[in-house]
């Protein structure tokens, strides 16, 4: 849109400067785009001579011609170029269809600078604002999954209001390796209309997915995105841009219509849950099949059909405990039955103006959206303005301003098992949990019992029968709650409540010192002020019998300046663009925490109500300073070759012992093939390009010193304490190489684009805390501990297989690559295991790949005869022997994917248009730690029968081995030899074999005869029954029973839009409006046939990237989108 | 008007600049910051090591059970003895916090030298042998020259041998007495000894002794001198020179470890004192008994029967015999209620039976400990470095064998056990009636036995310097009598910690090959070819 107007206005004033021509004859005609636009502005060319003119605001023209065998060529930027004889035609009416492409697409590149795309030694991406606001979601980084290449953007739930991490080119940080939260340590930095606000776009609090600024953006307010992957494309931006750039280009009056628009978008969705986990329902709470326990959370218990007499339940809605038959658990899916249809509503409206002097746009957005998870809503309000005024035709002034509160009354803990490091457990871990045994979920609704409002929660788990009849507060401190929490009350009481106001602003000045000389002054601010706080009632568990209240405000304030200086001149065949700069930039955080546990009273959350022993506070704060000169060059020759220059200095810190300097090159350079040869007509473009840049990450000298504190006092005497790291004193900035080089070709006239390229990102010199030995005194020891190379490839392909009058179809694809590797590491740190998440281990060594996971307890197989491969056993207790053998470790596979597809499609007939976005997911894996807890909870259909790998038998209803009649004699030699563990339920054994006991080999050797080793299972005798449940070891406690292959494929988003025609429009005053269905995520498929959505384990708020951790089932949002045009 | 529009931009523009200048606060805050964490008080640094190094010390010493469970003073009701040998099988995770306090010691020594004050530096390095010399007794060989040198850049240090350790401790304590005898400097931070320097003089020297009489075979002999000079200079001779900070009681940090502040009630309640500890005080029927066991809650006995009992310090107990119904209840005591936690797992079981107390841990029918030890402060309970009665055992033992001359043995042994019950408040007329009545007698045969015996039962609380001994002696002998089920030998030094071992492999295992191998049992220097203990 803005191009094509930009276009216009230029040809607009070429045109009052265009005399008329005397001639011959006289053509009138109107032209439209094949959507029905009356188009404005498009050059009406007689060829072969200078005859011209181009269409008034109506798409209307009228031009004299040399006679009938002239022929008119119609071309507008965008649009197909079309040619007309004229004949004896007096009136030609022409349509003319979009091209796929432009040639000489403009796109936006570091410091906000436009550049011809063809002009670029690397690869760009941009998406436009029609994408993003496509999709419906409050988050617009969500619209850019599947369409750009060599970006990987995680949603950190499938509720449509979380963030995203973004992740260009892969993580290449060894703090990844070492266990820290890979894609936070990749996150790159975003520009918002020139001014760098910041990198990351993830903020938690207390395990809560609490947003950030920088993605709370209103999609409808944002033009353009665009990416830039590689070191050359960001390296003007210094330290902050060395995990790539996402520029955002906020919408403005500039270019539009001249006059006023008002324009007004709304969307509504519906949302929700359609794929959970299946949770059993055919045996009852219990730990083991003789010992049902309808007040625990185990579902080890009998089947439901064993099960006669009466027991005593509680009754949820009668709230009392009853003695009456137990019924079979309710078949509902807990996740499902809990979760509801939620919503998402958008409303936008703008106002845009503008004229000779200048223009203006303001927006307002309300989102409101209602959560899957019951008691949970988002509401957000963003107001935009930005004016621009042209004080002379040499001096023009603009500004922009967003201010964008966000309040969440309430929002839940998704991931995780804990929240906020207190044990109560994830909303969805209870719910899991919770498959009450005789009652549905509806039942389940009312959180307090009756008469005891905050002070007796209604749960099934929970004994507090004495405190019921007496009514002593010492019976209820003394009662035990335990096992689970009913997740209505979490959802409903457990509250996480809070709001960020945030305003983004800048005011620039743009001087035209000469025809070729201009000066540019920019200073944007941005600041955020968050307030949180979770109320935890009394009654939670036993570990917080009197709750607890949690505060937190921050502020975060960060203000940019560039001052720049370009330069742009032709000599000849020869063109210059040069630009200097000065970048001065501050930022300041203030956070502070209050709270702690022990309410005084039942629903009193307030810091009153927190005893001074118990009251925890903290505050801190962070300041920086840093400053900037940069220049840049590019060079071109006869529009074919083109090298860019670029190098920057930085300044880090504010103390004299912080102040530390690096400075940083960077080049490319391309060539436009098709420029300097003699094409083909079939052939549009052919460019290769390549470059070099280097990013340095500007780090303050740390001090190699120690530092002392006060600690507190004993009996009046001030003591001290000592601490600090060690530093090596000869420790260098970290330093990010980018090589990059790559092809794009377009042919048949850009109906088939193609773009090629392969990087390889050395991130050198890595700093790092490594853990060194503590008779050093110290614990660790900050250092440059090695390089992580990564190399990958980035590939897209659009065609346009149908281009006509009334159909146009186009298919774009694209596809991703990368590996990351550990190519050197300090020999002091080599081979270093290190403990990640759930049982599973990194390890740090050189040619090791980032992302790969091995088991930190591995299986001892039989490495020869028939029992070859199976799992040895401990002679005495029937459960493997564990090999924690650091050259024996079992590999689990690597988190990362071998590669990733995107694909997008769009139909266009006459008015209306589909799109489909899809994404494809090929390799890597996946530890399910939910599968961990729901297996051993007994509630995973899993445990109904053996997996035939690591165990056999099941539950006895199932197939499984029906544990013997007590009459038997089986009987007594099974409770025998397992009498140890006399915990065995159902007959289930561990699929392996162990070392005949009463022979004289080695247990653990695994090279023995065959008839050395006993097959547990085969004979009753001799089988130890240990594997569900049991107190020795289980199947789910070694994360290789439980790594899933993560490749999926996605529909993410199918949109069918409905332009209403331009001249029905017209005579209702309006100038465009549309109508579309939406539809985000629309289906998933996987690989490992889970309902678990592979994408939930690379989210989540903590470090665990590659283990999924009772995140939200997937959501599903369908709805209609409307906008209008005045 | 036009140009008023564009200074008034650029105005703007300005103060959006500015904004960042009315930061300088900030700015000079952080710079602030910055030098005083260069520049604290050296006196701070010495409170700070006497503090940490003293509750770090009493903690070990009342709660580490490779100290005390191994050498009786309790038994942990889950891991009774075969259990508490099974512990030295496994390697420690780390020594990060031992070798953390000796660096902060070595970072006030650094402080306090730059600031010109000799004394306080002295005196941070008596702390800092204290805590060397701890470590080298648990492990033998440790890295001691080369060790907190981290900040030069050495992250791997080596290890050196014992007796090196021992002669360079020995020999910085010299310094250090030489240094506090010779300078005018005051120190500050003493929570010890408020500064009077010849107090640590004292504690030096003590230290000193200590560590003679621990070696004194291991130098072969070489060090008589040294012990006899050691034994003319000033050492800590009665409690009033005792290194020990009373525990202040406001807060987890500053309370006794077994008190409410740091939830210790459940970790005392799973201790219970031990069959032959309590036989031994029951036997000299010392009044020790009173002041630290309390008496069991519901002992067996012939009937039903209730009634109160009170402990040394005014505490009372209300026992509700249980009737034994004349019953041979497993062998255990009828009729007591000075009920010791016996080594066995059988008895031990048969106690768990019916009638046990209130919840696992605690356990009604077995003593526990008075009620002063659940105390978060208490005049009593104090974080103890050194105290009167050890040195008096050391030099009573070093008398005993010939080692010094000129002093009688049974002076330094009746004084032993005059500081050590003076120290637990125990009346001047109870402790003439144990010296006069109960003493063991110093004769030929069993002096030795009656001298360590006797420092076995007042080193309760300091375990660590408890199994130090014993391992040297092997005296009292019960400690080492080992069930039939105790299949695993005394042990007489802890493995190496995993992560040093790990990390620092090379130097790791050069100090294994010179002890052989890096088992529980293997001989440190200091008990090679010494050591009765098998």
């Amino acid at each position: 849109m803005k191009k094509r107007n930009m276009q216009f206005l230029a040809l607009f004033l070429f045109s009052l400067f265009t005399g008329s021509i005397l001639a011959q004859q006289n053509v009138t005609g109107v032209v439209s785009s094949n959507l029905g636009d009356l188009l404005p502005g498009v050059t009406v060319l007689e060829k072969g001579t200078d005859h011209g003119t181009v269409t008034d605001f109506d798409g209307k023209f009228s031009l004299s011609v040399s006679g009938s065998e002239a022929v008119l060529e119609f071309s507008f930027v965008g649009m197909n170029t079309k040619n007309v004889t004229v004949g004896t035609q007096a009136v030609i009416n022409v349509v003319l269809t979009e091209s796929a492409e432009a040639l000489d697409e403009v796109v936006v590149t570091a410091l906000g600078i436009s550049r011809e795309k063809k002009a670029l030694g690397y690869a760009i991406d941009e998406v436009n604002s029609d994408e993003i606001a496509m999709g419906g979601t409050a988050n617009y980084l969500k619209n850019l999954e599947g369409k750009v290449t060599g970006v990987n953007i995680t949603s950190l739930s499938s509720d449509p209001t979380s963030s995203a991490f973004v992740v260009i080119r892969g993580a290449t940080s060894i703090a990844g390796v070492q266990g820290k939260n890979m894609s936070a340590t990749a996150q790159p930095l975003y520009v918002i209309d020139g001014v760098a606000v910041g990198t990351g776009s993830i903020n938690t609090s207390g395990d809560i997915d609490a947003g950030n600024f920088m993605s709370e953006m209103s999609p409808d307010d944002i033009e353009s995105v665009t990416i830039l992957k590689g070191a050359s494309a960001a390296a003007l931006y210094g330290s902050e841009g060395g995990n790539g750039v996402v520029l955002i280009t906020t919408k403005s009056g500039s270019g539009m219509k001249k006059g006023i628009g008002v324009m007004i978008n709304s969307s509504f969705t519906v949302d929700q849950a359609y794929k959970a986990l299946p949770v059993q329902s055919e045996y009852i709470a219990g730990e083991a099949e003789f010992a049902m326990d309808l007040f625990g959370k185990k579902s080890w218990g009998p089947h439901y059909s064993d099960v006669t007499g009466n027991h005593d339940q509680w009754d949820m809605v009668g709230q009392q405990f009853v003695n009456e038959p137990v019924t079979r658990r309710n078949t509902e899916n807990p996740f499902l039955s809990f979760l509801q249809t939620g919503f998402t509503a958008t409303n936008n409206v703008s106002v845009v103006g503008n004229y000779k002097e200048g223009n203006f746009r303001m927006s307002y957005t309300n989102m409101v959206n209602e959560g899957v998870i019951p008691y949970t809503k988002t509401t957000r309000n963003n107001v935009s303005f930005s004016a621009g005024y042209n004080v002379t035709d040499k001096l023009k002034v603009s500004g922009n301003a967003q201010y964008i509160k966000s309040y969440t009354p309430n929002k839940q803990t998704v991931a995780g098992r804990s929240s906020g490091g207190v044990k109560y457990g994830s909303l969805l871990y209870n719910l899991a949990a919770s498959t009450a045994d005789k009652q549905p979920f509806s039942d389940w609704t009312t959180p307090w019992i009756t008469g005891y409002e905050g002070l007796l929660q209604n749960t099934p788990y929970l004994d507090f029968e004495d405190y019921l009849d007496n009514g002593d507060e010492s019976d209820r401190r003394n009662y035990r709650p335990y096992k689970s929490v009913n997740p209505y009350f979490v959802a409903r009481e457990m509250i996480n409540t809070f709001s960020r106001e945030s305003f983004i602003g800048k005011v620039q000045l743009d001087w035209d010192i000469l025809e070729n000389l201009k000066l540019t002054g920019r200073s944007g601010l941005n600041s955020a002020s968050f307030h949180y706080q979770r109320r935890t009632p009394w009654n939670v568990n036993k570990y917080l019998l009197d709750g607890r209240f949690d505060t937190e405000d921050s502020q975060k304030v960060r203000i940019n300046t560039d001052i720049l200086l370009s330069f742009s001149e032709t000599f000849g065949k020869f063109n210059v663009d040069a630009l200097a700069g000065y970048n001065f930039r501050i930022s300041n955080t203030n956070s502070s925490y209050l709270g702690g546990k022990h309410l005084a009273r039942p629903n009193d959350f307030s810091i009153g109500a927190i005893s001074k022993d118990n009251l925890e506070t903290s505050y801190g704060w962070d300041t920086g300073k840093y400053s900037s000169l940069y220049a840049t060059a590019s060079l071109g020759f006869d529009n074919m070759l083109y090298l860019d220059l670029s190098i920057r200095k930085d300044w880090v810190g504010i103390t004299e012992l912080q102040k530390n300097s690096s400075f940083y090159p960077g080049a490319s350079l391309s060539w436009i093939i098709s420029e300097s040869i003699n094409k083909p007509d079939w052939m549009s473009l052919l460019k290769v390009r390549g470059g070099v840049a280097q990013v340095g990450y500007g780090i303050p000298t740390y001090l190699n010193v120690d530092n002392f504190g006060i600690a507190s006092s004993w009996n009046g005497t001030t003591v001290g304490t000592v601490y600090g790291s060690v530093v090596n004193p000869d420790i260098s900035p970290e330093i990010n190489t980018t090589y990059e080089g790559g092809i794009d070709a377009k042919f048949l006239n850009s109906r088939l684009n193609f773009e090629f390229t392969v990087f390889k990102k050395v991130h050198s010199n890595q700093i790092q805390d490594i853990p060194i030995v503590s008779s050093s005194g110290f614990s660790s020891y900050r250092t440059n501990i090695g390089t992580v190379a990564s190399d990958g490839l980035e590939l897209s392909l659009n065609l346009v297989p149908i281009l006509t009058d009334n159909w146009t179809w186009s298919i774009g694809a694209n596809f991703t690559q990368y590996k990351a590797k550990i190519t050197e590491l300090d020999p002091a740190f080599t081979e270093k295991w290190i403990g990640y998440a759930d049982g599973s281990m990194l390890r740090l060594k050189k040619n090791e790949v980032v992302g790969g996971l091995y088991a930190e307890e591995g299986f001892w197989r039989v490495q020869s005869g028939k029992y070859k491969g199976k799992i040895m056993l401990k002679p005495d207790t029937g459960t493997p022997i564990e090999n924690d053998d650091p050259d024996n470790r079992d590999y689990l596979g690597n988190i990362n994917p071998d590669f990733m597809m995107g694909f997008t499609t769009n139909l266009k007939y006459k008015a209306f248009s589909l799109n489909v976005v899809m994404s494809y997911r090929n390799g890597g894996v996946y530890i399910s730690e939910t599968a961990k807890r729901m297996r051993d909870d007994g509630k995973d259909p899993w445990s109904l029968s053996g997996d035939g790998n690591y165990w056999e038998g099941g539950r006895s209803h199932n197939g499984g081995f029906a544990w013997p009649d007590p009459n038997d004699v089986v009987y007594d030699v099974i409770r025998e030899t397992n009498e140890e563990y006399g915990y065995v339920s159902d007959a289930s054994y561990w699929n392996g074999v162990y070392v005949n006991p009463t022979s004289d080999y080695d247990s653990q050797d695994r090279n023995l005869p065959d008839d050395a080793y006993i097959l547990n299972g085969e004979d009753p005798n001799t089988t130890w029954y240990s594997v569900v449940p049991s107190i020795v070891g289980n199947t789910w406690d070694f994360p290789q029973t439980r790594t899933f292959d993560a490749t999926f494929f996605k529909i993410r988003d199918i949109s069918l839009t409905y332009d209403v025609p331009k001249d029905f429009l017209s005579k209702i005053s309006m100038q465009a409006a549309s109508v579309s269905f939406i539809a985000r995520n629309v289906y998933l498929w996987t690989k490992s046939g889970r309902n678990e959505d592979p994408e939930t384990a690379f989210s989540g708020t903590g470090s665990r990237q590659g283990v999924a951790h009772y995140t939200l089932p997937s959501v599903r949002q369908l709805g209609l989108k409307l906008n209008m045009t005045f | 008007m036009k140009k008023y529009k564009i200074y008034s931009l650029l105005f703007l523009m300005l103060m959006l600049v500015n904004f960042s200048c009315t930061d300088q606060l900030r700015e000079d805050e952080l710079e602030l910051a910055e030098g005083v964490s260069q520049m604290t008080n050296p006196a701070y640094l010495l409170s700070g090591s006497i503090v940490n190094i003293a509750t770090y010390y009493q903690k070990k010493g009342i709660n580490e059970d490779r100290f005390n469970a191994i050498m009786l003073y309790y038994q942990q009701l889950f891991s009774v003895k075969s259990q508490s040998h099974e512990e030295f099988t496994k390697a420690p995770e780390n020594w990060s916090s031992e070798y953390k306090l000796l660096y902060d010691a070595q970072a006030g020594i650094t402080k306090a030298e730059e600031a010109g004050l000799p004394s306080t530096a002295a005196a941070q390095q008596i702390l800092q042998c204290l805590m060397f010399e701890y470590l080298s007794d648990i492990y033998g060989d440790i890295p001691y020259t080369e060790a907190l040198s981290g900040r030069e850049g050495n992250i791997k240090p080596v290890f050196d041998t014992q007796e090196m350790i021992y002669t360079g401790l020995m020999k910085t304590l010299d310094e250090a007495v030489a240094t506090l005898g010779s300078s005018s400097d005051k120190i500050g931070g003493d929570l010890l000894y408020n500064g009077d320097k010849q107090s640590w003089i004292r504690f030096a020297n003590s230290l000193k002794i200590r560590m003679l009489v621990r070696s004194y075979d291991a130098f072969g002999g070489s060090k008589q001198n040294e012990l006899q000079a050691a034994a003319k200079a000033l050492y800590i001779e009665d409690n009033t020179f005792n290194a020990a900070l009373v525990y202040e009681g406001t807060s987890s940090e500053n309370s006794w470890i077994w008190g409410p502040a740091n939830n210790g009630e459940e970790e005392m309640t799973r201790r219970k004192p031990s069959v032959p500890f309590l036989d031994l005080l029951k036997a000299n029927d010392d009044p020790r008994i009173l002041a630290w066991i309390a008496p069991a809650l519901q002992p067996w006995g012939y009937e039903d029967a209730t009634y109160t009992l009170t402990d040394y310090y005014g505490d009372s107990y209300q026992i509700n015999m249980l009737d034994s119904d004349g019953e041979n209840i497993g062998g255990f005591p009828i009729g007591e209620t000075y009920v010791g936690a016996p080594l066995t797992v059988a008895q031990l079981e048969y106690i768990y039976g019916e009638g046990s107390g209130s919840g696992s841990y605690d356990n009604y029918k077995l003593s526990s400990y008075t009620n002063i030890f659940i105390e978060d402060a208490n005049d009593l309970l104090k974080a103890t470095l050194f105290e009167a009665s050890e040195v008096s055992f050391c030099l009573a033992e070093a008398a005993q064998k010939g080692w010094i001359t000129g002093i009688d043995a049974s002076q330094y042994y009746e004084n032993g056990i005059k500081q050590n019950m003076r120290r637990w408040d125990i009346k001047e007329s109870d402790i003439s009636k144990y010296l006069s009545e109960n003493l063991l007698p110093l004769d030929n045969n069993s002096a030795l036995v009656a001298i360590l015996t006797e420092k076995w039962k007042s080193l309760f609380t300091q375990g660590h310097q408890s199994w130090f001994e014993y391992r040297r002696t092997g005296i009292p002998a019960v400690v080492g009598d080992t069930p039939d089920y105790v299949s695993l030998p005394f042990p007489l030094r802890w493995r190496y910690p995993t992560y040093e071992v790990d990390n620092n492999s090379e130097n790791a295992n050069e100090a294994v090959n010179r002890l052989g191998e890096d088992t529980q049992t293997a001989k440190i220097w200091i008990i090679k070819g010494v050591a009765p203990v098998e």
